[in-house]
């Protein structure tokens, strides 16, 4: 029997998905704790706190979906030419040789997300080059025959506007009424969620013996316990937003396309999956050391701190920039000389980026490592520690016991905060040579790609925009995020 | 105090050791010169021969730690360790990959990129602290708020965005600077005009923010409160009192990057076309110079060093507490 | 002693002053219609136990109450001045000029990167006409008149060359040294030792008399209370309960609040109960030979150990079964380091410590854990002492089932129930976290802790110095009933000569990691031997109720 697809876990989806699963438990567990349940709900209390772990929650439903991969069932005769030939996605790995996994299979070589299946209808393949937001006609003159002649202007799009009949007098009101329309179920959308979460509302005890309308009013006029009407308005502009695209992508590019005619809505949005993945992983890969040696130097002193200290001193002398570097151009030696780590250009580009979070996360250890030394330092000195010293309960056992869930709160505050950070990092290492594998979709590749076309003359502005608007949303909310999380859980800005 | 001194000199020059023996093992055990050498022959079909002669013109044929072949010291020093990782205690770096002598270069390319460097790191301190005192005073108020918003804001947009935007709008749209280009002296202030607005101002959302926590952490302290009992002013109480504890972590922090400053920046210096070490070091990482991007890191790591030493002198003197103990 | 009242016009007059907070749970009000008034040349002392809003009543005066609080309505006037009416501008004009202030903690209420003369000299020139070298000169003198030697080279020198109690001379040459008709003294002396208390307290008497000035003198200790004020206001939960001349207050308290507190000093008929003279023939519980705990200091190029600090330098003492034995000192006498010794949570240079005649420093793992059933500790921080992160029941059952107490979970938490309820809490008490529960219930939950292991010894660190006076009262006489019916050793660590009054059958007095004069309570109490001996108890603030001495007693 044979499925229309087969599942393909990428090495970056499996720990994407493993996180997920970590998450979820931490927040079970968050759930019955009072206390954490508190903090958490201190943090969430903010609107600007709220609102950006709305909008956060979106992304991450993006790089969810997008970390969903599987490779199609081929029909029968493309099988067999699938396997001669190397897909179309493959086209940058420079060695088509290098990725020879042909077992004949009936599924195609290149792998999709889910993301990819959802955003079909609403990416149009097909244009040859760059095209304006909305655009009828491309952005580059060409030479094409009529009637024998040679003419230059600005072909018809390929894919897009297709429908009208007369672009230079159809498309401003097929626009207008396609956006109208867009807004209109956007704000359909909205309502329809805000109905929702009144429906859930009205059960929640808090609530108790409120009416419906009651507790729209009142959500209305955020005189609910938590502030709702920033979710709300998060939620709401975001749904616009989509409304807006679900309308007009299926006939118009409405980002606009890249140099080989790529849709920069697509792009943007299998970035977030990139940005995502650097910022958590890394942080991930950060822990155990960080975890690990910070509280073995804080805990046993002496020897054993003077030797981590000495460790981190020198790993954090080494500039990170020029110790990524390195570590990336090693990578990508030692990649380039065992091609038999991956088959696709996709599993290669994977790699890189695993190991690009692997790298990150063991050069930037060092400042998580000296706070948590510092802490546990402190710590150690308390009395309920030395309480249990006095029974002579294991060192182990303190640590885990009593260190550890201290020092929680640090942990997860530098986590967020670190997040944002390691998104605009990636846009850095990724101009200078050192990032993610060119062929993998990411904010960096796209402000790579876009810096030379501002010095173009016109000017094509709406890549490097379509790039800045995603990446500054995801960075300003994660920022905001973070410090509604820093604030609720830090005591020190607590008592002020 | 000066045994103080001398122990955490040592204490770094271990450190370098450390860093030295962290890189040697990265460019040459995790690495070794016939990757490099594989690599930079480009083809999949490289003979070994064509591996040997490439190493042996760039001197890396000779064995790792030990030459069991040679006499006396040259067991130890006709070896690759002491040639290529060791030899740059003595700055002497050896030749990049086109032949150059890379301790010359570096020379040449660290005007330029103090030329830059410095101007940033003393503008952006002023304008920060600034900015950060001013919403101390205010703090809790409508500027307070509005400027943290503005801070975070500032801080979401990438560092490429505003090297790009800035660009555009200065040179392309206002053409009020030079896209790009250097030039030796004074002349080229234009050159520098632009690269530095874009440079502090792309700074300003962390360090203000950064510098307004340090300040309002100080704020609550005990003494202010006695500075207030005194019957003094928010003034004199903000710039007497609160200033000069503040100034203490922000100034020791910013001692520590200045001898950093040598290394130049990689992304400002290679988007406006500075000829100092930053873009430099980004050439020798595109070209995938490895000879290049050791004595960077060496030297990156050396000034650190040498900057985290400025910053112990820089509390005993900053700090009576630290002063006279 | 008494000053006139009612004759003169008051210095200060409150009246129906109301502070409130505004916290994220609601406002909640701090000061409720207080009203007072302090005459010239007079001290009116506020007491109350923490909490009561007698810091935040000297803060409203000031009007530097922290960002969160606000006044919300009442009247404060100097010399008839409406204080609350003023400007911020007129306010500073008062503030150092016409009222100085002094705080609890002379650590951090001075200027780290100041020179303690700049900081003197900031107010000389801001509300006097000194100036420069004039202003260096007064401030001189005036280093000279709290008793500091040596002024002309030590005006130059920062706070942390200074120790506390000199730090709080600092502080109050600034309060004073442009004037005030009135000092605000906030718990002047509770950051310092006693013996430092009883100089800086004469201090400011004699000060007081010099320069004619009024004092609102802000205090839990009784003793201190009994020692400086004219008239005594008492406050509880931000409302003065009663105001009374000093003498009235201790002879015939009005307010049941204030019976209460006298009921609860410590008296000494408390270690009668359990009082068991010692069986010659019997071995002592504990011994403790020679012990010496030294700390290496480091120094020059390679660290090297170049010398120690004597935190414990060969000390020796015994404790009996059934007694407890006071260790009494200052900080800094190494009265704390000997208990953590005795535990082995610090290491022990040299000495013998003997529990039944085995010697815990030679003991290592299984065996020294088996001796750890033996000897339990009572930390002094109720906050402190209890992971903020575990159940109740799991604190108390770590040290069972670290120690093999209990066959299995489910008898471990029936103990441990029965534990708490023996400490007076409810058995629901298991499944809560440390900050549901008060200090004095977090103390009883230490207790119950250090009691799971059946101990048969409990070193006491401080167990309710950081407790208000009533819940003192409960804790000490739980201690008490404890010791009575299990037979319980306790080495009772404290600088507290109260408490030892109380509960001591012997006491050591330690100083400088020595023990000075070890005996009899009794005895030793009313006819101390050794200098320091006498010095200290001297320095203890006296309350007299009713006819009845109180040591040093706090509320």
């Amino acid at each position: 029997m044979e499925f229309p697809f087969r599942p393909l876990f990428l090495w970056t989806d499996v720990l994407v998905f493993l996180l997920t699963a970590a998450v979820i438990v931490y927040f079970m567990r968050v759930r019955r704790d009072v206390n954490q349940r508190a903090t958490w709900l201190r943090a969430l209390r903010n609107p600007s706190g709220m609102a950006s772990a709305v909008i956060l929650g979106l992304f991450v439903l993006v790089g969810l979906l997008d970390s969903m991969h599987f490779r199609p069932l081929l029909p029968p005769q493309a099988a067999a030419a699938g396997a001669a030939k190397a897909p179309p996605a493959a086209k940058d790995a420079k060695d088509t040789k290098a990725a020879p996994a042909v077992v004949v299979s009936r599924y195609a070589p290149t792998a999709l997300s889910v993301l990819d299946v959802l955003l079909r209808p609403f990416n149009l393949e097909g244009e040859r080059t760059y095209s304006e937001p909305l655009a009828t006609h491309a952005f580059v003159k060409e030479n094409r025959e009529e009637n024998g002649r040679t003419i230059r202007d600005f072909p018809r799009l390929k894919v897009a506007a297709q429908h009208l009949k007369d672009p230079v007098s159809d498309w401003a009101w097929d626009v207008t009424w396609r956006s109208a329309a867009g807004l209109l179920l956007g704000v359909v959308m909205t309502l329809v969620a805000t109905a929702g979460l009144v429906g859930l509302l009205v059960r929640h005890p808090a609530q108790k013996g409120l009416s419906y309308g009651a507790i729209f009013s009142r959500l209305w006029s955020n005189q609910l316990s938590m502030p709702w009407r920033a979710a709300v308005l998060a939620l709401g502009g975001a749904l616009l937003l989509a409304g807006l695209v679900i309308v007009l992508a299926p006939v118009y590019h409405v980002l606009g396309t890249d140099k080989v005619g790529k849709g920069l809505l697509y792009l943007s949005m299998k970035s977030v999956r990139t940005a995502l993945v650097i910022g958590t992983l890394t942080t991930l890969f950060t822990l155990p050391f960080a975890l690990l040696l910070g509280i073995a130097a804080g805990y046993f002193k002496g020897r054993i701190d003077d030797i981590i200290q000495y460790i981190y001193t020198t790993l954090h002398s080494i500039p990170s920039v020029l110790l990524i570097a390195a570590s990336v151009l090693i990578l990508s030696v030692q990649l380039e000389s065992n091609p038999e780590l991956f088959a696709t250009a996709a599993e290669r580009a994977d790699l890189r980026l695993f190991f690009l979070c692997l790298i990150l996360g063991v050069t930037s250890w060092t400042g998580l490592c000296r706070l948590l030394r510092g802490e546990t330092l402190k710590l150690r000195e308390l009395e309920y520690i030395q309480a249990a010293q006095a029974f002579g309960v294991a060192h182990f056992r303190i640590i885990w016991r009593h260190i550890l869930p201290n020092v929680m709160h640090l942990i997860l505050i530098s986590v967020v905060m670190e997040f944002s950070g390691l998104v605009l990092a990636e846009a850095v290492l990724s101009y200078v040579g050192v990032g993610v594998d060119p062929s993998m979709i990411s904010f960096g590749t796209m402000i790579n790609a876009a810096r030379m076309e501002m010095s173009r003359e016109p000017v094509v502005w709406w890549s490097l925009t379509a790039a800045f608007c995603f990446m500054f949303v995801l960075v300003l909310a994660a920022n905001l995020f973070a410090d509604s999380v820093r604030d609720a859980f830090d005591p020190r800005t607590h008592i002020r | 105090m000066l045994a103080y001194i001398t122990r955490r000199f040592l204490y770094a020059i271990l450190i370098l050791v450390g860093v030295n023996l962290l890189t040697f093992v990265l460019f040459f055990k995790v690495n070794t010169p016939d990757d490099i050498a594989r690599m930079q022959l480009g083809t999949k079909r490289v003979t070994q021969e064509a591996i040997n002669k490439w190493k042996t013109e760039r001197g890396y044929d000779k064995p790792l730690i030990f030459n069991t072949k040679a006499q006396g010291m040259g067991m130890v020093k006709e070896t690759i360790y002491f040639e290529k990782s060791f030899e740059m205690f003595s700055l002497n770096f050896g030749r990049a990959d086109d032949g150059r002598d890379i301790a010359r270069e570096i020379v040449h390319r660290a005007g330029p990129s103090l030329a830059l460097a410095i101007p940033v790191f003393a503008v952006g301190l002023v304008v920060n602290i600034t900015f950060a005192l001013i919403m101390a005073f205010f703090r809790a108020s409508y500027i307070d708020f509005v400027g943290v918003i503005v801070c975070v804001v500032l801080m979401s947009v990438s560092g490429l965005f505003y090297i790009i935007g800035g660009q555009y709008v200065m040179s392309k749209v206002l053409n009020l600077a030079p896209i790009s280009g250097y030039q030796d002296g004074f002349a080229g202030w234009k050159f520098l005009l632009l690269p530095t607005i874009i440079s502090v101002f792309s700074g300003i959302g962390s360090g203000t923010r950064w510098y307004r926590t340090i300040f309002l952490e100080e704020m609550v302290k005990d003494y202010v409160r006695t500075a207030r009992a005194k019957g003094l002013s928010e003034f004199t109480v903000l710039f007497k009192h609160v200033l000069k504890n503040g100034l203490i972590p922000i100034l020791t922090g910013a001692v520590v990057v200045i001898p950093l400053l040598f290394m130049g920046s990689l992304i400002s210096e290679s988007f406006f076309g500075i000829p100092g070490l930053g873009s430099y070091t980004i050439e020798a990482i595109q070209s995938q110079d490895f000879g290049v991007v050791r004595s960077m890191v060496f030297i990156g790591s050396a000034l650190y060093i040498f900057g985290l030493l400025l910053t112990d002198i820089s509390y005993t003197w900053a700090d009576p507490r630290v002063r006279l103990e | 002693m008494n000053a006139a009242t009612g004759a003169v016009v008051p210095l200060l007059e409150i009246s129906k002053l109301t502070t409130r907070i505004d916290g994220s749970a609601g406002t909640f009000t701090v000061l409720d219609h207080v009203s007072l008034y302090i005459n010239p040349g007079e001290t009116l002392a506020v007491v109350g136990e923490s909490g009561s809003g007698k810091s935040i009543a000297a803060l409203s005066i000031m009007r530097l109450l922290p960002e969160v609080a606000h006044i919300d309505h009442g009247d404060v006037a100097l010399h008839a001045e409406d204080l609350l009416a003023l400007p911020e501008s007129g306010m500073r004009n008062v503030r150092g000029k016409k009222i100085g202030m002094i705080f609890q903690e002379p650590a951090t209420s001075l200027n780290p990167v100041l020179t303690v003369g700049q900081q003197i000299m900031e107010v000389l020139e801001r509300h006097t006409k000194f100036r420069g070298v004039d202003a260096r000169d007064e401030a001189i003198r005036w280093l000279k008149k709290v008793e500091i030697l040596d002024p002309e080279r030590r005006i130059d020198e920062y706070p942390f060359q200074f120790s506390g109690g000199m730090k709080q001379r600092v502080m109050i040459a600034i309060a004073l040294c442009a004037g005030p008709d009135l000092l605000i003294a906030d718990e002047p002396t509770t950051a310092l030792d006693v013996t430092i208390q009883a100089q800086i307290l004469d201090l400011l008497k004699s000060l007081q008399k010099e320069i004619s000035m009024s004092i609102l003198l802000i205090t839990h200790d009784l003793g201190v209370v009994a020692h400086m004020a004219h008239r005594v206001a008492l406050m509880k939960d931000g409302k003065v309960l009663e105001v009374a001349e000093t003498r009235e207050f201790f002879t015939a308290p009005k307010h049941p609040y204030a019976q209460e507190l006298f009921s609860s000093l410590p008296q000494r008929v408390g270690r009668a109960v359990s009082y068991r003279p010692p069986d010659p023939n019997e071995k002592p519980l504990l011994e403790v030979v020679g012990m010496k705990v030294h700390f290496p200091i480091r120094r020059g190029l390679l660290k090297r150990t170049v010398g120690y600090v004597k935190a414990v330098d060969g000390v020796t003492f015994e404790i009996n079964k059934g007694e407890t034995l006071a260790l009494v000192g200052e900080s800094g006498s190494g009265k704390t380091t000997v208990g953590k010794g005795i535990l082995r949570l610090i290491p022990t240079r040299m000495g013998q410590i003997r529990y039944d005649g085995i010697d815990v420093l030679r003991l290592n793992g299984e065996d020294l854990r088996a001796m750890r059933r033996n000897m339990q500790i009572i930390f002094q921080d109720p906050f402190a002492s209890l992971n903020p992160k575990m159940r109740v029941g799991t604190i108390i059952e770590e040290g069972m089932m670290a120690l093999g107490v209990g066959a299995n979970d489910a008898e471990r938490q029936v103990r441990a129930r029965r534990l708490l309820e023996q400490v007076g809490l409810v058995r629901e008490s298991y499944d809560r976290f440390p900050h549901e529960f008060s200090g004095g219930q977090r103390q009883r939950v230490a207790i119950a802790r250090a009691l799971a292991v059946e101990p048969k010894l409990i070193i006491c660190d401080e167990p309710t110095s950081a407790l208000d006076v009533l819940v003192q009262a409960q804790i000490l006489k739980l201690l008490l009933d404890l010791q009575k019916d299990l037979g319980l050793s306790y080495l009772f660590i404290t600088h507290n000569i109260a408490v030892v009054e109380f509960l001591a059958h012997r006491v050591a007095v330690m100083y400088n990691g020595e023990i000075v004069e070890q005996g009899d309570a009794e005895e030793l109490l009313l006819l101390p031997q050794h200098p320091y001996t006498q010095q200290l108890l001297a320095a203890v603030p006296t309350v007299e109720i009713g006819g009845e001495e109180f040591v040093n007693t706090t509320a």
